[in-house]
């Protein structure tokens, strides 16, 4: 399982880096395509709608990774008690 | 390195979420903004709701899953319900958590506070991140028989899902009212958030093997042990 763990988590981690859009906010403006609603409170000190999202976002893909590195440690942390409860019956074998 | 059939469908899913994720973000920025109440545009962080909006479904899933391998475990025994549920309940917290969050960072912008104490819709969704929180500690902690405690907790949280999607429509709230299931949906904002939608579920189901996967070998784990040790095979 941990191979493919490992090409998960690296599958994922480079999702955000290759999700990036060069430029796409904004071409979008320039094309009339959306209005930016909120160039206002910008000035007024607000928070930047682009700042939300990409937290918004960014937040998402950290939860997703923590959870996968969780899972990948447990695993790693179940395989070596499988290691060493083999070793202890081993030793029990030849004890016995 | 052999590859099993179960392996294949894990990379097969974890290529269909990354090829989902990079076309997500164009599609995304490309759908239009819905007008707000006002009659101006919504602001720019309207693109949250695609990602908030599967968050919290996949939150709700997970919620169900988890009640569906706690009734099998409470009424049959089962471990694979067990371990279902188990891997359920820790989706419930991952994605609810990302839903509770991601929530707050588009009110900002649009209600001018992160949060609304009032709103039963806000208050409700964290009564249920809060309840499956318990579940797990519950689990870690409770000792003996935690497992059949913690399914009554999950069993609770299911009941909770139709009380946080109907709570909209019920009491005067900040939150609005799903549009998404009523088609209110622009056909470009329609096709980004359902691919959205899909790479989640996608990813959900991913995360929910892998655990699933874990869970059960730490079952095998703990039967090996007790065998080992009923045959005194194991060292003193």
């Amino acid at each position: 399982m941990k191979p493919f763990l490992a090409v998960l988590l690296l599958l994922l981690g480079s999702v955000p880096a290759l999700a990036q859009v060069p430029g796409g906010a904004p071409a979008a403006a320039a094309n009339g395509e959306w209005k930016d609603a909120d160039l206002a409170a910008m000035g007024e000190g607000g928070y930047q709608s682009t700042t939300l999202v990409t937290a918004a976002y960014s937040f998402i893909w950290v939860m997703v990774l923590v959870f996968v590195a969780s899972v990948w440690l447990r695993s790693r942390r179940l395989h070596q008690d499988l290691a060493e409860l083999e070793a202890r019956i081993a030793r029990g074998q030849t004890e016995g | 390195m052999k590859l099993r059939t179960l392996d294949l469908v894990f990379l097969a899913g974890a290529l269909l979420v990354a090829a989902a994720m990079v076309l997500a973000p164009g599609w995304i920025v490309d759908a239009p903004l819905p007008m707000a109440s006002g009659g101006m545009a919504m602001a720019w962080t309207q693109k949250i709701f695609y990602f908030h909006v599967p968050a919290a479904w996949c939150t709700f899933l997970s919620v169900f899953v988890c009640a569906a391998g706690s009734v099998l475990h409470l009424a049959k025994r089962s471990r694979g319900g067990d371990a279902l549920a188990v891997a359920a309940a820790e989706l419930v917290v991952v994605f609810g958590i990302c839903t509770l969050v991601t929530g707050p960072l588009w009110a900002r912008k649009e209600w001018g506070v992160w949060w609304v104490w009032k709103d039963v819709r806000l208050v409700t969704t964290l009564i249920l991140w809060i309840t499956f929180i318990a579940y797990l500690f519950v689990r870690r902690y409770g000792g003996p028989g935690a497992e059949r405690l913690a399914s009554g907790l999950a069993l609770f949280g299911a009941v909770n899902v139709p009380i946080v999607y109907i709570s909209v429509f019920f009491w005067r709230t900040q939150h609005p009212k799903a549009t998404v299931v009523a088609g209110g949906l622009d056909p470009k904002m329609r096709a980004a958030f359902w691919l959205s939608f899909a790479a989640f579920t996608v990813l959900y189901l991913l995360l929910l093997g892998v655990r699933i996967r874990l869970e059960r070998a730490r079952h095998r784990l703990d039967e090996l042990h007790v065998a080992a040790d009923e045959a005194g095979l194991l060292d003193p």
